[in-house]
């Protein structure tokens, strides 16, 4: 058994899909790569495969992964669990015990926070005049972008690959100079990065292309042409008498409603089943008490009915406030009695904390997941999700498409993104009209190319213009009347207007009012024809209906006069499910990866099950410290999987380090 | 033939002077014809006459009026000499005048005339004013005494007249006088005068049209024709001669230097005759002219563009002393360098009797009567010649701006005249309804009352120069400010639109005035821009417009008054848009007088129709400052209130007051008893009133509670009972608190109930729901109220256990300390350490270098000075690189594996080995979990050997090691379990007896294996080198 090809082992289980090696290529190739609009496995996938080359290809490799606090141990469980490589937090705690050394292998995940403290490991390393081997920055969910300066100030090193994850690289609508300053000054290699001035951001990012070093490749389905997300619709709707009779509950210091996400009746509304709902838990009874006041949770439970009857199902539901995961948290546990591995709550932080799966034991998926926003889990899990709720709906619609972004396309077009909609046009539907598409310009980037949920949304002409209908009236009652708290306050609730947002006035609303209806006509491109405030439904529907059905199916991104630019089906197919695209995939077999990853297969299966340790042993001691545990690690996964090795991880490590002894 | 009637002369020209002043024409006469009679029949001579008028200069006679030698200014001479020349009579239609400058000082004048009368001869001599004589006496003259007075000697020869005097150091003395020498025809007048005067006078004749002569001047020369133009005999009233001409050559030694001439000039019949000055056969200006009542008004209408230059600056100069004394300007009519030029003069001539005595203004107790006057005429003139007050609109070059220039001089005059003069006034209005615009693409100017009807202007005052300098003025108050009114007009087809800025600067006293008007007609905007070039005028063409205010007025003002709330704010807006804070508003029998300047508007209020007080309210709050006294602006707010309220009850008011956003609180009265407050007003709170509706209404329920108002009212929110249950023998076991009764517990736990109104305080109640109290937190509760309490209402639903817990504590024992709180509260202490390491026994062991061992040791010494034991015991849960790894949850004796890392703990061990054959204290540690650890407290140690070695023997290596390879860290302990049988407590054994040794037994010897994490080696060496 040869060392060269068993080496190549720690790729087995690695998703080495056309778009994934493409990243490969381009790492190697240009040594950095910008991966843009992606979230959760998508991007595990793609900084397993550059951990993997850089311990492959480095005797003693210098990682540095750099991510925001909360996410830390995300990255840290998928990449370590993932493979193999062991890397240590920087807290950046006064008392932490790091060490460096520049014979060693030194792998470290730092937050942004720690990084800009100065940790004295990485003060040590630049000291010393290491180099990295890999720089790993992932700026989250950002709507900023790369915090470029807080990376090159406290980096201090070069690096020999860099990888960039990033919604959007610079902030939204700003130059794109930063980002080539940063790669500039991160890499070691300065023709390498000097191929960043050529990379535009524009639309061409959407296309395959292995010449540049930039990703923004959608999903599969992106690749058939078909873009559209299966967004489903519930609907419900409170009787009026009831609604009429309820007390909605005030906040007593701002005077706007205490609750503001729309989409638990018990937090907005004073109602008798209240003391139901305050119990610490239920049980079917109530859940059916609930139920019957509830019609939003009553909608759900029907539908989750449906989705639990098919055993593959795996639900996420979408949350933003506590209270309501608990609620909910309460009504499926007392709903479902009896199903085991039925729910996690989703905190990010201590979602799959144990190490299970490092041992790779396929650890029985929950069915239900409630999660949360913002959290960006590196969760290869959250792509097996096939319905996701979207209980309560966040205040921006880039949120939501990370919601949906986030599960990655695994389970394809068939996932169902559901959304609740009320015809009380009080709740979920006022979200969905005035918070969402309120903000419909900044659903989506200028000059890159990407795509929102919120235009998949059925029947959105009738959010949208019942939205600008709305705003208009605000406007135009602001404009002529001074006093009009009455309108403002109901207009900063229904509209969740953020803190900073000064409508402290007739006058500042009219302005506010005045811009963001601009913004909208902008978007849809239609700003000079229907200034008027008063244009009727008629002609809003007429002017923006096609807008949409053009949207439909097609990538879309805001050009320099902030409107909604489509690239077509067509567009699409001839850019991106272009020639040189099959032509890669066509290739990959026969790529340097593929056959070392066959060879060492190859070099696996002629082990004798529980024996198998010994020829392996022999392997890894020849390979470099940092490369050990990956290739036993993945040659144990390969073993158990395909040759039924029956030691567990343990005590396949046992026999390996008694056998060193 | 001897003068023998001398004697009577002195007596008859004291009756001629006497009847003249008294205006008796018939004693006059008779005086004259007796004089002459004498003279020509030679009964007297000339020498009476000769010693009358010496006596006269010398002050000997009472008609030496109030003059003296410095009331005669030397520059009169010409024009009193001139006066004299246009008093006499002429047979020819054209008045020539020939200035000869001789030799010596000497200036002889000549013109042809009819000759003197003896009655014009005395005039000449006496001071020589004739109250009837208005038509003819110019303004020349206010005696030739002025000339006698400033020649050093005079002669004047006219038809049997001979005058000869000199100037004897200020009194004049009469040398020769001949009344009765032959004939001459015309008169001829010598004077002489000191060189420097003599030169003087030439040269102001000869550059009459090149400068304003201290002597002499063009428009003088004018108004003396004007005077002059009339022919006829003396006291005749005759017809104006047309055609008559006046001419003035002026010659050096007989070689003429200059010709002007005056003349009327009528184009064709039906226009209005313009007086032309020509000089040496050249027109080269035209004055229009209009006179009335002794009033004359001249302005120029034509320059001769070769002249313009010098000619502009000639009729700028100041003209007040020949009686002509208001000036204004003029600007060039053509091309844009209009900018350059600007200013011409409009003149005014009014009768003698109106001017000083100096000439150099008008008297003062004339003034009312002059300046009605003028204003009457110059009413008449604006109808007259308002065809020739035509603005013009014109595209500039190389701009696509426009500038406005007047098409006719004239108008210039009339319009500067009317902005600066101080005797007219109040015209400006009659004048601009005469203008008319002619604007791009029209037939025909635009009448301005046309014009005004499209014009709505809007003006800010006060500007600062800054302001106005960086351009910000400019943009606030002029491009906004138009855009705004742009916004306000649309609705009109045609329109114009004017915005304005007044600035100026304190310190230097400087001001400007910018503006910019958009004339938007037929679909197309000319717009002019001031463009801070002082040169680009509007000529005030807004002055009739109306304030914008006016036009949007009318769509809130109904009837003359507002009808609701909102009209009311509308109104309010549109003066604060329009007038910024400088307009007042004033109020009468509930009118609202709106001042803002000279404008006013009127309109009523108290009929407004209030359904939003909190709106209305507010705007009149916000305007506040613009009220003229604080008592009207109490009187508005009465007022909105009593509209509004009127004919509602309490409730229903004070929930429309809330609903409109409006404030409501609690007052005292005088009384000491609560009442709702609105707007400065107190009503009194119904006694029907629920909780919920006074909360609803005054919103701040903690107002509510700290008032006490809740107090003695029953509960009437919705409250549940509580869902958390509490045992009763673990409260009581918890708290242990010496007066927590069971009947305590048991009047508080079951009887407490919750309710959503979100406020973290308690609602104690009595019999039939009274609150009695509504407390906070650890508000100390009386025994005697204790008694009284039949429910304890927490005012909160959403609390979890814990948190419900504190409330249940403080009101068992009255205070809350989180005991209870902490027991239901999951959690002791947080973990305080995330693990971030692969268990050891999933990875290959590694070599370790001596210099990574020396730096665990390292850090293990800086652990020393860890006092919290849970900080310290983790550090060795913890990896610090890739091969150093430490223990993380695994307990390295059984296996046990946790992510709590607080279920760890660092055992510390010291067993005696041999070590060259003396024993010696081994110290080492073990990383295990709580079980194994307290389990560890009764090992017996038997046996330890590290990586094959005795422990000594490891020190002593590993210390010395470059490189510790794996099996340094492998460990091997023997040890025995010490087993109790017996368990303390049972039944057999007494309370806190000790263990005995007969009831332990040692247990097998068993092996441990373990793999000491480096640090933990590290910790094992220190801890022996100690």
């Amino acid at each position: 058994m040869g060392a060269e090809q068993i080496k190549w082992i720690p790729y087995y289980g690695k998703d080495l899909s056309a778009v994934n090696m493409s990243f490969y290529e381009k790492i190697k190739k240009f040594g950095f790569c910008l991966v843009l609009d992606e979230y959760g496995g998508d991007k595990n996938s793609k900084a397993e495969l550059a951990v993997i080359d850089t311990v492959m290809t480095c005797e003693k490799p210098n990682i540095l992964v750099i991510c925001a606090a909360h996410l830390m141990h995300s990255w840290y469980r998928s990449l370590v669990s993932l493979t193999g490589v062991d890397f240590k937090m920087i807290s950046g705690a006064s008392r932490a015990i790091t060490y460096y050394d520049k014979d060693m292998a030194n792998a470290y995940i730092v937050s942004d926070k720690a990084l800009a403290n100065n940790p004295a490991v990485l003060k040590q390393f630049a000291s010393e005049g290491a180099a990295w081997d890999l720089i790993i920055l992932d700026a989250g969910l950002a709507a900023g972008g790369v915090d470029v300066d807080l990376y090159i100030e406290h980096i201090k090193a070069k690096t020999q690959r860099l990888v960039v994850f990033s919604p959007i690289p610079c902030g939204y609508q700003q130059s794109y100079d930063n980002i080539r300053r940063l790669v500039k000054e991160l890499m070691a290699d300065e023709e390498k990065a000097g191929i960043i001035d050529s990379c535009l951001f524009d639309k061409s990012t959407a296309a395959f292309d292995l010449d540049i070093p930039m990703m923004r490749y959608f999903p599969k389905s992106v690749y058939e042409g078909n873009v559209a997300r299966n967004v489903v619709m519930l609907r419900y709707k409170f009787d009026d008498d009831f609604l009429a009779h309820s007390r909605r509950l005030i906040d007593i210091k701002t005077g706007l409603p205490l609750y503001r996400s729309g989409g638990n009746i018990f937090e907005e509304y004073g109602l008798e089943a209240k003391k139901i709902y305050t119990k610490p838990s239920y049980n079917l009874g109530d859940v059916n008490d609930l139920r019957a006041v509830d019609k939003k949770l009553d909608c759900f439970l029907a539908k989750l009915d449906e989705v639990m009857e098919d055993d593959n199902a795996r639900v996420a539901i979408y949350c933003t406030t506590g209270s309501t995961i608990s609620y909910l948290k309460k009504v499926i546990q007392a709903y479902y009695p009896n199903v085991p591995n039925l729910l996690k709550i989703d905190r990010g932080d201590i979602f799959y904390t144990e190490y299970n799966d490092l041992l790779y034991e396929s650890k029985k998926d929950v069915k239900i997941v409630i999660t949360v926003d913002r959290i960006g889990s590196i969760n290869p899990a959250m792509k097996k999700t096939t319905h996701v709720f979207n209980y309560e709906i966040p205040d921006t619609p880039v949120l939501l498409e990370q919601r949906a972004a986030r599960h990655s396309v695994d389970v394809g077009t068939g996932r169902e993104f559901i959304l609740f909609t009320d015809d009380n046009g009080l709740f979920d539907r006022r979200m969905i009209s005035r918070v969402l598409f309120g903000q419909v310009y900044k659903s989506i980037v200028s000059g890159l190319p990407g795509r929102n949920v919120i235009f998949d949304i059925p029947d959105s002409v009738d959010y949208i213009v019942d939205c600008i209908r709305d705003i208009q009236y605000v406007c135009g009652y602001t404009g002529e009347v001074s006093s009009a708290r009455d309108v403002i306050v109901k207009f900063e609730s229904d509209y969740n207007l953020a803190s900073d947002v000064d409508v402290s006035s007739a006058a500042r609303t009219n302005e506010y009012t005045t811009l963001k209806l601009d913004k909208i006509y902008h978007a849809f491109g239609i700003e000079n024809s229907i200034r008027d405030l008063n244009t009727d439904e008629k002609t809003l529907r007429s002017l923006i209906k096609p807008a949409l059905d053009r949207y439909k199916n097609c990538l879309v991104y805001l050009d320099e006069n902030q409107r909604i630019i489509e690239i077509s089906d067509s567009e699409l197919k001839a850019s991106m499910y272009n020639s040189a695209y099959n032509a890669f995939e066509q290739g990959l077999m026969n790529s340097e990866m593929f056959k070392g990853l066959e060879g060492a297969r190859n070099e696996l299966d002629r082990c004798d099950g529980n024996k198998s340790i010994m020829p392996v042993r022999e392997c890894v001691d020849s390979v470099s410290d940092s490369l050990k545990l990956p290739v036993l690690l993945h040659s144990w996964r390969y073993l158990k999987d395909q040759l039924k090795v029956d030691d567990d991880l343990r005590v396949f490590m046992k026999k390996f380090n008694e056998g060193v002894i | 033939m001897e003068a023998f009637r001398n004697d009577e002369i002195a007596g008859l020209l004291g009756d001629f002077y006497e009847a003249n002043q008294q205006g008796n024409r018939e004693v006059m006469d008779q005086a004259l014809m007796k004089m002459q009679t004498l003279l020509y029949t030679g009964e007297a001579d000339s020498k009476p006459f000769k010693e009358y008028f010496n006596n006269v200069f010398s002050g000997r006679m009472p008609y030496n009026a109030s003059l003296s030698v410095s009331d005669y200014p030397k520059e009169s001479i010409i024009r009193e000499l001139l006066q004299n020349t246009f008093g006499c009579y002429y047979s020819e239609q054209d008045i020539k005048v020939l200035f000869n400058f001789d030799v010596d000082g000497q200036i002889h004048l000549t013109y042809n005339e009819e000759g003197f009368t003896l009655e014009q001869i005395l005039y000449y001599l006496s001071i020589g004013r004739s109250e009837k004589d208005k038509n003819r006496e110019g303004r020349f003259g206010v005696g030739s005494k002025s000339v006698f007075m400033n020649v050093e000697w005079f002669k004047l020869r006219s038809n049997n007249f001979i005058v000869r005097l000199v100037n004897d150091n200020g009194t004049i003395k009469i040398l020769d006088l001949e009344l009765t020498a032959p004939v001459f025809k015309g008169t001829e007048i010598v004077f002489k005068v000191s060189d420097e005067v003599h030169k003087k006078i030439k040269d102001d004749l000869v550059n009459v049209a090149n400068c304003k002569g201290e002597y002499i001047n063009l428009v003088e020369f004018c108004f003396a024709f004007i005077r002059k133009k009339q022919l006829g005999r003396f006291d005749e009233q005759s017809e104006e001669s047309i055609n008559r001409t006046f001419n003035v050559a002026v010659m050096d030694q007989g070689k003429p230097l200059a010709v002007y001439k005056i003349i009327r000039h009528q184009k064709s019949p039906e226009d209005d005759p313009t007086i032309r000055f020509l000089q040496n056969g050249k027109s080269i200006i035209e004055f229009i002219w209009y006179e009335n009542d002794g009033f004359v008004y001249l302005i120029p209408f034509a320059v001769s563009s070769a002249k313009r230059d010098t000619l502009v600056k000639v009729l700028l100069d100041k003209y007040n002393y020949f009686s002509t004394y208001e000036l204004t300007g003029l600007i060039k009519s053509t091309g844009e360098d209009f900018i350059k030029e600007k200013l011409s003069a409009f003149f005014v001539s009014v009768p003698n009797s109106y001017v000083t005595t100096h000439r150099t203004g008008i008297r003062h107790e004339c003034e009312e009567e002059v300046s009605a006057a003028i204003v009457r005429d110059i009413e008449y003139m604006i109808d007259k010649y308002s065809r020739l007050f035509v603005l013009e609109l014109m595209q500039r070059t190389n701009s696509d701006k426009y500038y406005m220039r007047p098409k006719h001089y004239v108008f210039e005059f009339f319009s500067n005249y009317l902005d600066t003069s101080v005797m007219v006034q109040n015209l400006k209005g009659k004048f601009h309804n005469c203008i008319s615009v002619q604007l791009p693409g029209k037939e025909a100017p635009t009448p301005y009352p046309e014009l005004k009807e499209l014009g709505y202007f809007s003006v800010t005052d006060n500007v600062s120069k800054k302001k106005h300098l960086d351009g910000s003025a400019y943009k606030e108050y002029i491009e906004q400010e138009l855009d705004r009114m742009a916004a306000d007009v649309t609705d009109m087809p045609e329109n114009i639109i004017m915005a304005a800025y007044n600035w100026h600067d304190e310190e230097n006293e400087e001001e400007g005035r910018e503006f910019c008007y958009r004339f938007n007609i037929d679909g197309k905007t000319y717009v002019l821009d001031s463009e801070k070039n002082p040169a680009i005028r509007d000529y005030d063409i807004s002055f009739g417009f109306r304030s914008i205010v006016s036009l949007k007025l009318g769509k809130y003002v109904v009837n003359d008054a507002v009808a609701d709330e909102e009209a009311l704010i509308n109104t309010l807006n549109l003066f604060d848009t329009m007038y910024g804070k400088e307009y007042k508003i004033g109020m009468k029998y509930y009118q609202f007088i709106v001042k803002y300047r000279d404008i006013q508007h009127n309109f009523d209020v108290a009929r407004m129709n209030v359904t939003n007080l909190e709106k209305a309210y507010s705007a009149i709050v916000a305007h506040k400052n613009v009220f003229e006294s604080h008592q009207v602006y109490n009187e508005v707010i009465n007022m909105l209130l009593n509209s509004f309220t009127q004919g509602k009850d309490t409730m229903t008011f004070l929930r429309e007051i809330k609903e409109q956003g409006g404030n409501i609180t609690l007052q005292l009265d005088i009384n000491k008893k609560f009442r709702f407050a609105a707007y400065g007003k107190q009503f009194m709170i119904p006694s029907s009133i629920t909780n919920a509706d006074l909360l609803e209404i005054i919103g701040d329920v903690y107002a509510l509670i700290n008032c006490g108002m809740f107090n003695g009212r029953v509960f009437d929110f919705p409250f549940t009972k509580a869902g958390y249950s509490f045992e009763k023998a673990s409260l009581m076991s918890m708290l242990r608190s010496a007066d927590l009764t069971d009947e305590k517990v048991q009047a508080v736990v079951p009887n407490l109930y919750i309710c959503d109104l979100k406020i973290p305080r308690i609602a104690l109640l009595g019999e039939k729901d009274k609150i009695i109290r509504i407390v906070d937190l650890n508000e100390p509760i009386t025994e005697e109220e204790r008694k009284t309490i039949v429910r304890y209402i927490i005012l909160k639903d959403d609390l979890s256990k814990p948190e419900f817990a504190k409330y249940v504590e403080y009101l068992l024992v009255g205070e809350n300390n989180n005991i209870l709180a902490q027991f239901y509260s999951s959690t002791e202490e947080p973990n305080q350490v995330v693990l971030d390491q692969i268990p050891y026994y999933y990875k290959p062991l590694p070599y370790i270098t001596g210099s990574e061992l020396k730096f665990l040791r390292d850090q293990y010494k800086k652990l020393g000075d860890l006092t919290n034991d849970r900080i310290y015991r983790n550090y060795f849960a913890k990896d610090v690189n890739s091969k150093l790894f430490g223990y993380g949850g695994i307990c390295s004796c059984c296996g046990y594996e946790s992510t709590i890392i607080n279920n760890f703990i660092v055992k510390d061990f010291e067993v005696g080995m041999f070590k060259d054959e003396t024993e010696e204290k081994f110290r080492f540690s073990l990383y295990m979990c709580a079980n194994d650890s307290f389990e560890a407290s009764g090992w017996i140690i038997e046996d330890i050997s590290i990586g094959g070695m005795n422990p000594f023997v490891w020190l002593e290596e590993i210390v010395n090691c470059d490189v510790i390879p794996p099996e340094f860290l492998l460990c091997t302990i023997k040890y025995r379990n010490q087993i109790t049988y017996d368990i303390i407590g049972s039944e057999t054994r007494e309370l806190g007896e000790t263990v005995s040794s007969d009831s332990v037994s040692e247990g097998e010897q068993k092996t441990m294996d373990i793999t000491l994490s480096p640090l933990m080696a590290a910790k094992w060496i220190e801890d022996n080198h100690r």
